[in-house]
């Protein structure tokens, strides 16, 4: 073995002794916890706002994603047994009651739901599916669980690395939610902030504030630092207090001028794992002592066997390095793939090609008009088909400003056609669409038989190119 | 945040503690209990664009839709004498009169077509709807061969009976055969019940003086209706709307369901009174479908497009002094568009004028007469759909939430 190699390994060796070096498990069961209560309430709202109907029995038609056409949606029962299921799994994540079984069924599940119908997708969606994913991969029913009660097996240390994973996803999400607002349309001209605060005047506690001059441009800046650096003060010791208390601050802002549902409270949840393993034991110890007398016992002990280095790193089996490098593969994945986006060049916001998984959160204002041209053997004049025939409202608005999906549904239409009238249906599209305020323009090109036309992650010649012009300029009323 | 692990106690340390506890307590109630479907929550002041949402939302409920509905309940009113003295009557000249008091009632009616917000709307789509529009007028829902069936039944001498009978017999749209049909057929097939059982032939020789009495019957309950909508918006639904309730916490989702009202134009007039009788649509299997068309006796197809687009219109630019869509878009640095949906709206207004005659004949004359027509309101939409929707952020109303826009 040369000196090179002897040094490469010994790095290795490092990086997994350091990997594996025994931590408080008090983060991660507070997340488990956190986690299992949110997975419970998102579940119900959704079973109590009726939008297990509204998003999955009402629609005749289910956008797919591609690569995952097979999925299916279930029947109305079915459906509703699923989020009565999703809400069940959480409750026992949150318990640590049969842990694994429970974070694999809950992460298969709610991925299954998050797979069926592409207008739904969202971002933190998308993130609870990750770190399901993630907490699949842990022990966290034996950690403070009902698992390591009933079962026995209690373990009170866990691998360095299962702190790393949470927070290098959390990290990734708010840093690339971040650079994604590195545009001329959010830091130079503030929209589509300056839209969304115009209309926000009514939001209670801070509507008044948001409706000064200056708010879109301040918020739009403070936005972009704020979510380019939080990952980086939450990690440094120092500045992690002030960091996490501007975080809730922030969240509870955003939900105060925003509609997006329980995203705030995962953030704020998700966050607590950039602590010190050993958080929950502390805070206890400082605001709840009747609490932290119970507990100290345990943890003290955990915390001891975690400083005395009580589990040693296991050895680097070839079964246990390939393990670990898939996982590290799945890291640099998502590190890696919201860059895909710049290899499309233009604006994403605008041909939306590598715009889902990518964190683009909250950072266009994008209303389309969508209709389908559509010739058929032996008639003279075009059919026009509008997207209402096939969709919801809900779907149809979504739909309006994706062109993967126009596309889709183009095939839907050329299919149901070719069953009536024969081969040889032509499938076109008016396809009209406004980002961020500016006047609407031609977002497909209407020349292109979309029937003709297949998906795929090459750049797509049919999509036009998007608008040259500035968005529409904030006004906050100063002329009335 | 990090915890030192030894922490000097002091006499104020439980004072300290619960000033960090309050706030944080109180920011993850505020978010987990409020939200989008957590109640109204109490709207502030907030600054002058706000402010010219609410007077938008003002305006436009107390200055154009409530008397939009005073001056149909006017011309229902008057269609209720009218047709009650046909009844009485039986003359020409009081049916011609009846005729044409119709025909004032559904100009106007049209223009309300796209103001469904609240009791108007349907039930399950429209925020605070009460289906009372489809008791005034259930077109697309319409059956000449049911109220050819109420002829024959005569259920309609009991008006207040009637009024439990299902929208497609009562309605200006019932009315419209019972005033215009002329001669001795009905709308039934040969199978159906009053061809095949012998029904319908023992009272042809009274079918004027049913269809009159018919024809009084249906605009008594119109007028009902009428009145009871604008008892509706007058006796609170106004308030609710603007003073900002349960239904509305804020101007902005009063705003939603105003301008989600106006896509009427879209899904009704465009694609289906213009596009089924022009041959856009493949529920027209000819190259052309006049039959497909709105007003089929009475025809006055186009005319209900132009005064749909006259409804429009009234929605978008507010009453003279008040302040209208128009009015927003130009706060929000939309200008040009304003301009322009005005210019298209107007446009389209022009197109509609320049038809000769309804649907029939100009089709017969030119299978590509509706065309214009047709694009000239899909311009204007394609405006709404787009910038408009984008420049006022509004929302479709039983949108949830969203992180992606």
């Amino acid at each position: 073995m040369g000196e090179a190699a002897r040094e490469h390994s010994g790095r290795l060796a490092r990086l997994w002794e350091a990997a594996h070096a025994p931590v408080s498990p008090g983060s991660l069961v507070a997340f488990r916890v956190l986690f299992g209560l949110l997975a419970f309430v998102g579940a119900v709202r959704f079973l109590a706002n009726g939008w297990v109907e509204r998003f999955f029995e009402r629609p005749r038609f289910f956008f797919h994603y591609w690569g995952f056409e097979w999925v299916e949606v279930l029947s109305p029962a079915a459906m509703q047994a699923a989020f009565v299921a999703l809400a069940v799994l959480g409750l026992m994540i949150a318990a640590g009651l049969f842990y694994r079984v429970a974070i694999v069924a809950y992460f298969l599940l709610f991925t299954y739901v998050e797979l069926i119908d592409v207008t739904n997708y969202l971002n933190h969606y998308y993130l609870v599916s990750l770190l399901a994913f993630w907490m699949a991969l842990m022990p966290l029913g034996r950690v403070r669980g009902l698992d390591g009660r009933l079962f026995g097996g209690a373990r009170r240390t866990l691998p360095r690395w299962m702190v790393w994973a949470l927070r290098l996803q959390v990290g990734v999400v708010y840093f690339y939610a971040g650079l994604a607002k590195l545009t001329g349309d959010w830091l130079l001209h503030a929209q589509p902030l300056g839209i969304w605060l115009g209309s926000r005047g009514e939001a209670p506690l801070i509507g008044a504030l948001v409706q000064h001059e200056w708010a879109p441009l301040v918020m739009s800046w403070a936005g972009f630092l704020y979510d380019t650096t939080i990952p980086f003060w939450l990690s440094w010791r120092r500045t992690r207090g002030p960091a996490y208390g501007l975080l809730l601050v922030f969240h509870l802002c955003t939900h105060l001028l925003f509609t997006i549902g329980m995203f705030p409270l995962i953030m704020s949840a998700a966050a607590t794992v950039f602590f010190a393993p050993d958080w929950p034991r502390r805070f206890a110890k400082r605001f709840m002592k009747r609490f932290h007398e119970r507990a100290s016992k345990g943890d003290a002990e955990g915390a001891a066997a975690a400083g005395a280095g009580s589990r040693r790193a296991p050895a680097m089996s070839p079964a246990r390095l390939a393990l670990a490098g898939g996982l590290v593969l799945v890291a640099a994945v998502q590190v890696l793939a919201p860059l895909r986006a710049h290899a499309y060049g233009g604006d994403v916001l605008w041909h939306e090609q590598g715009m889902r998984w990518s964190w683009r959160v909250m950072c266009r204002e994008k209303d389309g008009s969508v209709l389908y041209r559509v010739r058929v053997p032996g008639r003279r004049r075009e059919l026009r088909v509008p997207p209402s025939r096939y969709l919801t409202p809900h779907q149809e608005r979504e739909m309006s400003g994706q062109p993967d999906l126009i596309l889709q549904l183009a095939h839907h239409i050329r299919d149901e056609y070719v069953v009536r009238h024969g081969e040889g249906v032509e499938v076109r599209v008016d396809a009209l669409a406004s980002l961020n305020g500016r006047p609407m323009a031609r977002l497909i090109d209407p020349e292109v038989d979309l029937a003709t036309v297949e998906d795929g992650l090459a750049p797509a010649e049919w999509i036009l190119p998007g608008p040259d012009e500035a968005p529409v300029r904030w006004a906050h009323g100063e002329s009335r | 945040m990090h915890f030192q692990e030894q922490r000097p106690r002091g006499p104020r340390s439980r004072a300290a503690r619960l000033r960090l506890r309050t706030p944080l307590l109180s920011i993850l109630l505020v978010i987990g209990c409020g939200g989008d479907d957590g109640g109204p929550s109490a709207p502030t002041d907030g600054g002058p664009a706000a402010q010219a949402r609410t007077e938008a939302v003002a305006s436009l409920a107390s200055e154009v839709i409530v008397p939009a509905y005073r001056d149909f309940a006017a011309a229902a009113a008057e269609l209720e004498t009218a047709t009650a003295t046909w009844r009485d009557s039986g003359s020409e000249d009081d049916r011609a009169a009846a005729q044409e008091a119709w025909r004032r009632a559904i100009d106007l009616w049209q223009r309300a077509e796209v103001m469904q917000v609240g009791p108007a709307g349907a039930m399950d789509v429209t925020v605070g709807g009460e289906d009372l529009r489809d008791a005034i007028y259930s077109w697309p829902i319409v059956n000449r061969c049911r109220v050819d069936q109420e002829l024959v039944e005569e259920a309609y001498v009991d008006v207040d009976a009637f009024a439990a009978e299902n929208v497609n017999v009562r309605g200006l749209d019932a009315m419209e055969p019972l005033l215009f049909v002329e001669g001795e057929g009905n709308g039934c097939a040969p199978n159906s019940s009053i061809n095949r059982d012998g029904l319908w032939a023992p009272i042809v020789s009274e079918l004027p003086a049913r269809r009159a009495a018919y024809a009084a019957t249906a605009a008594a309950l119109v007028r009902r209706d009428a009145d009871a909508l604008l008892a509706r918006w007058e006796g609170g639904f106004l308030a609710e709307m603007t003073e900002g309730g349960e239904l509305f916490p804020t101007a902005q989702e009063a705003l939603n369901a105003l301008s989600d009202a106006m896509f009427y134009l879209d899904k009704e007039t465009k694609d289906m009174k213009l596009a089924e009788p022009a041959g856009l649509s493949d529920v027209c299997v000819a190259e052309v479908c006049p039959e497909l068309r709105e007003s089929l006796y009475a025809n006055r197809s186009i005319e209900h497009v132009a005064n749909n687009l006259r409804g429009f219109r009234a929605v978008f630019t507010g009453s003279e002094t008040g302040t209208g869509f128009d009015d927003l878009l130009v706060l929000n640095g939309a200008e040009t568009l304003a301009t322009d949906m005005l210019a298209a709206i107007d446009a389209a207004l022009a197109t509609a004028d320049a038809i000769e005659g309804d649907v029939p004949t100009a089709l017969a004359a030119d299978p590509d007469a509706l065309m214009p027509l047709y694009e000239a309101i899909r311009a204007l939409t394609d405006l709404l759909k787009t910038q408009f929707l984008g420049v006022l952020d509004l929302e479709l109303p039983q949108r949830a939430e969203g992180d992606n826009d």
